[in-house]
C-alpha cells in the first residue's frame, strides 16, 4: 500500500508520515516513511510517503500512483496532489467541509474529511499561527483504514507523543467518511507528467523576477483591522464622546472638540468641573504613567471656545414637550430635544435656571457666570423656561395634558435627617439649606467651630463653604474610612489643604446644648463584614465622645420624593403608569437613577428626552450609543510605544488666600497638551507600526488607513500584537 | 500677437469657422462662465463670414443647438467650464453617441460647492467615458493651435466624434502671451469644409432611433474603433498642420528627459511645465529624473505611455483631480501601464487652484525615491513571522534608492528567494558558498571601486555563517577594513538545516544537537568585533525601529568595514508564537540580555538603549519560546551574567 500526505511546512507531513509508519509497526507491518525536502518553509507545500507491506520493502522512488492520499490543507487539493491516485483509493482531507461535499469534488475516490485545524487548535497543538495538525490527523486516518486505535496509542507512546493522543482520539471520533465511490471509468492514473519547463541558461540569467509564490495560502488566521470603543467613552455617564473630543483636541483644536461635546451636553464648562470624572477612571493610560485629564480637558475646550449659536432644523413634526425641574437632568433633556428639533418647555420653582447648580453646587467649584453662559446658549437653541412657577400635582397632570410629553426631573429634594436627641436644637440644620442660603447671597455668616455630618461631595461642599462663611474651624465627621467616602478625592484633599479636619468612623449619637447645640456626642464606630453594596458595614461601638461645636452642618444623603405625583400615578422603569396604562410622563434624573452626580444627571436627561420621542411616535431621534458596549482592554495595548509623561495638573489657588474669598478655587491647565496623552485606544492614528514590522512588507497605507495583501500576508500576526492601540485583531479564516 | 488663453482661442475658432464657409457654414451656442466668459465675448466680436452664434439661456442648450448645428453638416464650437461642464454633461453625451464632430473649449475649472473659481481638472475628467476626444494644453499657443487641430482630428471621415480642448483656469486662461495665428488662407488649407456623412438632409430618416442590445453593442464597438483610430491618424493630421501653418502640434504624451530616466513624472496641463523645471533641478543633484506631459487623455494612447515609462524603476502620477473613493484618475489610469515591478506612486495636488511649485514636485521627488523596491519582496519564502524578514524590511527602507549589492551564504536568507530563476531580492545578490561571504562581498566591493561605482556591498548572514564557519573570513576582511556592510542576523541557531546549536546559541537553550539545553555560554561576536577597531560595529533591536533605521543608514554611508547584529527571532527554531517576534526582542532589551549600543573604530560603545534590567522581562523572555522549555534555566544565574556583561561593556 502506498500513501502520499500533502501538506504545509509547520504542519507536521513528514512527521505524519512517520507516525503512520510507527502505527502499522505495531501491527506487524514492513514500513517505509519519508519525506520531500525543498527550500520552503513554514506554510509552503510539502509532500510525504508512506509505503506499508507485508513484506520487506525495496522500493526507494517517490510515491507517484499512490492508493491513498492524506491532505493536510484543503487549498492543496488540487489536479497535483490528486495526480496518480487509484480509483477508488480513499481521499481523507483536513476540511470543515462535509465528505458528501468532497465526494461531490472527486467522485473517483472514497472521500472522509475531519476538521483537524480546528481540533489541534483546540489542543493547542503548534502556535496560533502555524497548527501541527499530524498527530490529530493520523486519529482519523487510523479510522479511515480500519487500524486499532490501540495501535496508534501505542505508537505516539513510543514516539513520545502522547500529549497529542487527546486530539487524535476527537479525529478518530468525528472523522466524516462518504460512500464507496460509484464505479466510475476514469482515465485519471495514465496521465502523463507535465512537460519540463525550458531552463535559461546562467548566461542569460541577468534579471529574477518575484516568484509571485502565493505565501498568503499559506495562512491559517488572517489580521484585520477594528476600532472598539475606547474605556473613556464607554464610561462617560452623560454619553461623551469622550475619545472623540479628546482627539479632536489634540489634533484639529479647540473648536472641533467642542463641536463634538456640543452633540450631546449642554454643561461642558459645568461638567468640567464638577463630573467626578468615570472616564479618567477607565482611562487605560492609569495602567501607563496616570490616566489622561479628561474633565480638565473638557474645562479647557469649554472655556477657550465662544459660544457659538447653533442652527437648528425643525423636526419635520415638531413636538412640544414639558420638562418639570431645571436642573442638570431637564436641562440635558431641553437640550437634546431642541437639537433634534422639538420645543423644550423647562418649569422652575426657583428664578433661574440650573437646579442643584446653582443652588447647591458652591462658587468656588462653579462661578455663576460659566453656569450662565451655558445656560444662555442653551436657551439660544429656542429652549423655554418658565422661571418662578410653582408645579404641584394638580399642575403636573395640566401640563402632561397640555403637551405631547413631560419629563419630570426634579432631583432628590427628600433630606435625610437624623432621628436622635437634640437634633431640634436650633444650630443643627441642613447642609443643602445652608448651600441654598449661601448660593443665594443671603445671611449665611456662621462663626466658630462648625460640625459637618457625612462624607459625599454635600458634605464638602459645606465644610468649606462654612469656611468661607467665617466659621473659624470646621470638622467633618463620617462612619466610615476615608477609602469609603463618596466624595471626589480631589474635593477631599483640597479640603483638607483648607484646613478642614476629618473625623473618621464616627456616629453621631446626640446633640447636646440647652437652646443652641453646644457639643455633639459622637460614638467610634468599627468596620465590620462589607454589606451589599460592597462597603465595610459600620458597627457602633461603646466608645464616645463629646465635641464642642457651635453649628452642624447635616449632610447625610437625598432622596427622591414623589409627592408630586398625582393619585394613582406609578413610576415604573423610568415611565409613569395611570391605571395600567403606560402614560406621557418621564422621570429624568436623580429621580429615576439615584445616581446623584450631574454628569449622570445629564445622561438620563438625554436618555429620558429619547424614551420620551419614542413613545410618542419619534424613534431613533437621538442617536444614543449603547451602554456595556466592550471597550478596549488595556492587554490589547502596547504600552512601550509611548514615553511616559505625566498628567498635566490643574493650577490652584493657595489655599490660605482662597479661603477668604468665593473666588473659583480651581483655575484649570495651562494649555491642551494634555490632550496628546491621549493613547487613541481603538481609534487608528496611522502611526504605522503595522507597516514597519511586517515581515513580508505586505502592508500598504491607502487613502484611510492601511491594506493588507491578502495575496502575500503569511498570518503571522506580528501587526495584531505590535498595533499600539488595539486596532488590530485576529481572525480564523 | 499679446493676448490670454481665452482671447487666442476665440480667434482660432473664428479662423476655423471661417473656414467652413464654402461647407455648410458656421456656428454654436455660447453661454457664459468663469473663467471662460471671455472667449465667448472675443468670438461674438468676430466677423465670421456664413457664422452666426446663439445666445443661448444655459449650457445644456449651448449643446443642444451644437447638436443640430452639427446635425445639419455645420461646424460648431462651444465653451464652458466647471458646473457648465456638469449642466452639460446629457447633451455632450448625445452628442458623442451621435458621432457629432463639435469641438468645445473646456477651461478646467473646480467644481463647486463650494464655489471655487480656479483651476483643477475634475471637470473635465467627469466626461472621461463620454465618448469625446480630450485634448490638454500648456500654454496660450498651445490653447490656439490644438483647437484648428481638433476640429480637423474631429471631423476626419474615419473619426468623427466630438473632441474637447481643455486648458487651466486663470494660469493659461487670464494669462497673456505672445501667440502667433495663421492667416486664414493656410486654415482654410489645413482644415477643409465639413463634410458629415450622416448630416440630416432631405430624405427621410430617424436620427437616435432606438437601438436593440446587440445594436448598441456594436454602435460602441464602431465608437472605441473610431477612438483607436484618432491615435493612428493624429501623426497625419501633426504633419499636415506642418505643413500648412507651419507649425507641428506636439504628440499625443511629451517627453522631457525620459532618455535615461529612473523616475518618470506624469502630469496633464500646465502641471507639465513645473514639473519640467523641478526636472532639472533634480538633475543637478544627480537624480536621473523624467517628466511626461500627457497631452493627448482620450483616446489614452496607452502604447505610447508604456513605451515612454520602460525603462523607469519608478514611475509619480501628478493627479490635479481626484475621483472620491478610489484617488487620482491618473493614477488609477496610468498605474497599470508602469514597467512590472516599478514602484508607483500617485500624487494629488493642486486641487481648487492651489498653485503647484517646482518645491512641491521635488518633493514629491524625494517621496517617490524614498520607495524603493522592497529589498524582500513578497511571495519570498522565510516562516511567517521571520525576525531575519522584518530585518530585511528594516534595512530595505535604510536602502531606499542607494544602490546595493550583496553577496549571502548558503542559510535561510540564501534560500528565502525562492528558486531559479526567480528573486524573492530587489537587490543583485551573489549566493556564496557557507564560509566565503565576506570574501566575495570583498570581490564585489572592489569591482565597484574599480568602476568608480557608487554601489554598497551588502553581507548578510546568520550567525553559523558568521559566528562559526565564517569566522576567518569575516575576521580578515575587517582586519583588511574591507568597504562592506556586514549585517549578521542571529537566530543562535542553524535554521536552515533544522535548527542545531551554533556558538551564537544562547545557555540552556534546546536545540536539536543540544537537546537538554546547551551547555555553555554564547560567543560575544561583538566585542571580537570591536576588536578589530572597524569604523562601525552596532547592535540592532528588531523593537526600536528608529534607532535601528538611525544606525543601518550611518552603516550604509560609512567606508570601511562595518558590522551590524541584529537578534532575530525564529519562531520555528525558538519554538515560540510567530506574532510574539518583536516583543520577544522588547523583552530580551529590557532585561538586558540584548544590549543595544553602537562602537565607533572600536571604542567605548555607546549605549542607544537603556535596559532596565527587568527580572519580569527576562522572566517573559524565557517563558514565551520553547526552547528554553526542555530544561528550566536558571534566570539567577542569567542576571548574574546579563550583570556581568553590562559592567564589561560600561567599563568598555
Amino acid at each position: 500500500m502506498e500513501v502520499r500526505l500533502h501538506g504545509r511546512g509547520g504542519q507536521g507531513a513528514v512527521t505524519g508520515a512517520k507516525v503512520l509508519a510507527s502505527i502499522y509497526t505495531h501491527l506487524g507491518k514492513s514500513v517505509q516513511a519519508f519525506g520531500d525536502y525543498a527550500g520552503e518553509r513554514s506554510g509552503a507545500p510539502v509532500r510525504a510517503y508512506l509505503r506499508v507491506a507485508d513484506a520487506p520493502i525495496e522500493n526507494r522512488n517517490k510515491v507517484y500512483a499512490p492508493d491513498h492520499l492524506l491532505v493536510f490543507d484543503p487549498s492543496l487539493l488540487g489536479d497535483a496532489a490528486l495526480e496518480g491516485l487509484a480509483p477508488g483509493g480513499s481521499l481523507l482531507v483536513n476540511t470543515p467541509t462535509s465528505a458528501a461535499e468532497l465526494a461531490a469534488r472527486c467522485p473517483a475516490f472514497r472521500p472522509a474529511t475531519v476538521d483537524a485545524t480546528a481540533i489541534a487548535r483546540r489542543h493547542r497543538i503548534g502556535t496560533r499561527s502555524v497548527v501541527i495538525v499530524n498527530t490529530t490527523l493520523a486519529g482519523a486516518f487510523a479510522r479511515v483504514h480500519d487500524l486499532p486505535f490501540d495501535a496508534l496509542q501505542r505508537a505516539f507512546e513510543a514516539l513520545g507523543l502522547l500529549s497529542n493522543l487527546d486530539a487524535a482520539r476527537e479525529a478518530f471520533e468525528a472523522v466524516w467518511m462518504g460512500d464507496r465511490p460509484r464505479r466510475i471509468a476514469v482515465s485519471h492514473a495514465a496521465s502523463s507528467p507535465a512537460p519540463r519547463k525550458t531552463v535559461l541558461p546562467l548566461t542569460e540569467h541577468v534579471v529574477g523576477p518575484p516568484t509571485g509564490l502565493r505565501t498568503g495560502l499559506w495562512r491559517s488566521q488572517t489580521p484585520r483591522y477594528r476600532s472598539p470603543a475606547a474605556p473613556c467613552t464607554g464610561a462617560c455617564p452623560a454619553g461623551n464622546d469622550v475619545i472623540g473630543f479628546v482627539r479632536a483636541l489634540a489634533t484639529e483644536g479647540e473648536a472641533a472638540a467642542a463641536e463634538i461635546l456640543a452633540r450631546t451636553t449642554a454643561l461642558p464648562a459645568v461638567c468640567g468641573r464638577v463630573c467626578p470624572a468615570p472616564c479618567a477612571t477607565a482611562c487605560n493610560r492609569i495602567h501607563h504613567d496616570g490616566a489622561v485629564q479628561i474633565r480638565a480637558l473638557e474645562r479647557w475646550i469649554a472655556d477657550h471656545t465662544p459660544a457659538a449659536p447653533e442652527a437648528i432644523e425643525p423636526a419635520p413634526d415638531p413636538r412640544r414637550i414639558a420638562i418639570v425641574g431645571g436642573g442638570p437632568a431637564g436641562l440635558a433633556a431641553a437640550h437634546a430635544l431642541a437639537r433634534a428639533g422639538h420645543r423644550a418647555i423647562i418649569f422652575e420653582l426657583e428664578p433661574g435656571l440650573g437646579g442643584v447648580l446653582r443652588t447647591g453646587i458652591p462658587e468656588y467649584r462653579l462661578p455663576r457666570a460659566v453656569l450662565e453662559r451655558e445656560i444662555e446658549t442653551l436657551l439660544g437653541l429656542g429652549v423655554e423656561a418658565r422661571c418662578g412657577e410653582a408645579v404641584d400635582a394638580v399642575r403636573l397632570a395640566e401640563l402632561a395634558g397640555e403637551h405631547d410629553a413631560l419629563i419630570l426631573a426634579t432631583g432628590l429634594q427628600r433630606l435625610r435627617g437624623l432621628d436622635c436627641p437634640g437634633s431640634d436644637l436650633e444650630g443643627v440644620e441642613q447642609g443643602i439649606r445652608f448651600l441654598h442660603r449661601q448660593n443665594r447671597g443671603a445671611g449665611a455668616a456662621l462663626e466658630g467651630h462648625v460640625v459637618v455630618l457625612g462624607g459625599g461631595n454635600t458634605a464638602f461642599d459645606c465644610a468649606r463653604s462654612a469656611l468661607r462663611a467665617g466659621a473659624e474651624r470646621v470638622t467633618i465627621a463620617y462612619r466610615r474610612t476615608r477609602a469609603e467616602m463618596p466624595a471626589i478625592a480631589a474635593e477631599i484633599d483640597e479640603a483638607v489643604e483648607e484646613g478642614v479636619v476629618l473625623l473618621f468612623q464616627r456616629q453621631p449619637l446626640a446633640f447636646r446644648g440647652r437652646e443652641r447645640v453646644a457639643a455633639i456626642e459622637l460614638a467610634e464606630v468599627e468596620m465590620g463584614e462589607p454589606d451589599e453594596s460592597g462597603r465595610r458595614r459600620p458597627v457602633v461601638t461603646e466608645r464616645s465622645e463629646e465635641l464642642a461645636c457651635d453649628t452642624v452642618l447635616l449632610a447625610l444623603g437625598q432622596s427622591a420624593d414623589l409627592v408630586l405625583l398625582p393619585e394613582g400615578w406609578t413610576p415604573v422603569e423610568g415611565r409613569v403608569v395611570v391605571q395600567g396604562e403606560p402614560g406621557s410622563v418621564f422621570l429624568a434624573g436623580d429621580l429615576a437613577t439615584y445616581e446623584g452626580t450631574v454628569t449622570h444627571a445629564i445622561g438620563d436627561g438625554r436618555r429620558a428626552a429619547a424614551r420620551a420621542l419614542a413613545a410618542i411616535g419619534v424613534p431613533d431621534a437621538l442617536s444614543i450609543p449603547l451602554p456595556d458596549a466592550p471597550t478596549v482592554p488595556p492587554e490589547t495595548l502596547r504600552f512601550d510605544h509611548f514615553p511616559p509623561a505625566a498628567p498635566a495638573a490643574e493650577q490652584h489657588l493657595d489655599p490660605r488666600a482662597r479661603i477668604r474669598h468665593l473666588d473659583e478655587v480651581n483655575a484649570g491647565l495651562e494649555g491642551p497638551d494634555e490632550a496628546q496623552r491621549c493613547l487613541s485606544c481603538g481609534r487608528c492614528t496611522l502611526c504605522d507600526t503595522c507597516l514597519v514590522f511586517c515581515p513580508d512588507g505586505v502592508i500598504q497605507r491607502n487613502e484611510t488607513g492601511y491594506t493588507i495583501d491578502g495575496d502575500y500576508c503569511k498570518g503571522c500576526g506580528i501587526c495584531v500584537v505590535e498595533c499600539p492601540r488595539g486596532c488590530m485583531e485576529m481572525t480564523l479564516q | 500677437m499679446l493676448v490670454t488663453a481665452n482671447h487666442g482661442a476665440a480667434l482660432a475658432v473664428a479662423l476655423a469657422g471661417r473656414a467652413n464657409r464654402t461647407g455648410r457654414g458656421f456656428g454654436g451656442g455660447v453661454y457664459p462662465i468663469t473663467p471662460q466668459s471671455e472667449s465667448i465675448e472675443v468670438l461674438c466680436a468676430q466677423q465670421i463670414e456664413k457664422g452666426h452664434l446663439v445666445h443661448v439661456e444655459s449650457e445644456h442648450s449651448a449643446m443642444g443647438v451644437c447638436i443640430g448645428l452639427a446635425s445639419a453638416g455645420a461646424r460648431s464650437f462651444t465653451a464652458t467650464s466647471s458646473n457648465g461642464l456638469a449642466y452639460m454633461v446629457e447633451n455632450c453625451i448625445a452628442a458623442a453617441y451621435s458621432r457629432l464632430p463639435i469641438v468645445m473649449m473646456v477651461v478646467n475649472r473646480t467644481i463647486g460647492p463650494p464655489w471655487n473659481i480656479w483651476a483643477d481638472h475634475g471637470d473635465s475628467l467627469l466626461l472621461r467615458d463620454a465618448g469625446w476626444i480630450q485634448l490638454y494644453c500648456e500654454d496660450n499657443q498651445e490653447v490656439a493651435d490644438t483647437l484648428l487641430l481638433a476640429f480637423r482630428l474631429a471631423e476626419d471621415p474615419r473619426v468623427l466624434l466630438p473632441a474637447m480642448v481643455c486648458q487651466d483656469a486663470f494660469v493659461l486662461s487670464h494669462t497673456v502671451m505672445e501667440i502667433e495665428l495663421p492667416e486664414q488662407a493656410q486654415v482654410d488649407a489645413f482644415l477643409p469644409p465639413l463634410d458629415l456623412p450622416h448630416r440630416i438632409a432631405d430624405r427621410p430618416r430617424t436620427v437616435g432611433g432606438l437601438d436593440a442590445p446587440h445594436e448598441t453593442e456594436v454602435h460602441r464597438k464602431q465608437h472605441a474603433e473610431a477612438m483607436a483610430r484618432v491615435l493612428e491618424i493624429y501623426p497625419e493630421i501633426q504633419d499636415r498642420m506642418a505643413e500648412t501653418i507651419g507649425r507641428r502640434p506636439a504628440d499625443p504624451i511629451v517627453p522631457y528627459s525620459m532618455d535615461d530616466a529612473e523616475i518618470a513624472l506624469v502630469s496633464i496641463g500646465t502641471t507639465a511645465a513645473t514639473v519640467r523645471q523641478a526636472v532639472d533641478r533634480a538633475r543637478e543633484r544627480g537624480v536621473r529624473a523624467g517628466a511626461l506631459r500627457l497631452r493627448m487623455f482620450r483616446p489614452l494612447p496607452e502604447e505610447a505611455i508604456r513605451a515612454a515609462l520602460a525603462g523607469c524603476a519608478r514611475v509619480a502620477l501628478l493627479d490635479r483631480d481626484i475621483s472620491l473613493g478610489f484617488g487620482g484618475v491618473l493614477w488609477g489610469e496610468l498605474r497599470a501601464l508602469a514597467p512590472h515591478r516599478s514602484v508607483v506612486q500617485g500624487y494629488i495636488l493642486g486641487l481648487g487652484g492651489g498653485d503647484i511649485r517646482p518645491e512641491h514636485i521635488e518633493s514629491l521627488i524625494d517621496d517617490i525615491r524614498s520607495r524603493a523596491e522592497p529589498l524582500l519582496r513578497a511571495g519570498n519564502t522565510n516562516c511567517g513571522g521571520c525576525g531575519m524578514s522584518v530585518a530585511l524590511q528594516f534595512l530595505s527602507r535604510a536602502i531606499a534608492d542607494t544602490p546595493v549589492q550583496m553577496a549571502i551564504p548558503a542559510c535561510c536568507a540564501f534560500v528565502a528567494p525562492g528558486p531559479f530563476p526567480f528573486s524573492g531580492y530587489g537587490a543583485p545578490v551573489v549566493g556564496s558558498t557557507f564560509a566565503a561571504t565576506a570574501a566575495v562581498g570583498t570581490g564585489l566591493a572592489h569591482a565597484a571601486r574599480l568602476n568608480r561605482e557608487k554601489t554598497r556591498v551588502i553581507c548578510i548572514a546568520g550567525d553559523g555563517g558568521t559566528y562559526d564557519i565564517g569566522m576567518a573570513t569575516v575576521s580578515a576582511a575587517a582586519e583588511r577594513n574591507e568597504d562592506l556592510l556586514y549585517f549578521c542576523y542571529d537566530n543562535e541557531i542553524y535554521g536552515n538545516t533544522g535548527g542545531q546549536r551554533s556558538s551564537a546559541t544562547p545557555f540552556g537553550a534546546a536545540t536539536t544537537t543540544t537537546p537538554h539545553g546547551k551547555d555553555v555560554a554564547k560567543k560575544d561576536m561583538m566585542a571580537i568585533m570591536m576588536a578589530h577597531r572597524i569604523p562601525y560595529a552596532a547592535t540592532v533591536s528588531l523593537a526600536h525601529p528608529d534607532d535601528a533605521h538611525r544606525k543601518l543608514r550611518q552603516a550604509l554611508a560609512m567606508q570601511g568595514f562595518r558590522f551590524v547584529h541584529l537578534l532575530a527571532p525564529c519562531p520555528t527554531g525558538w519554538r515560540s508564537e510567530p506574532a510574539d517576534g518583536i516583543e520577544l526582542i522588547r523583552l530580551a532589551v529590557r532585561s538586558g540580555l540584548y544590549p543595544v549600543y553602537e562602537s565607533f573604530a572600536g571604542d567605548r560603545p555607546r549605549i542607544n538603549v537603556e535596559p532596565e534590567l527587568s527580572a519580569e522581562a527576562l522572566q517573559r523572555y524565557f517563558a514565551l519560546q520553547g526552547r528554553f522549555r526542555k530544561a528550566p534555566v536558571p534566570l539567577e544565574g542569567v542576571r548574574r551574567q546579563i550583570q556581568a556583561s553590562w559592567r564589561r561593556l560600561r567599563g568598555g
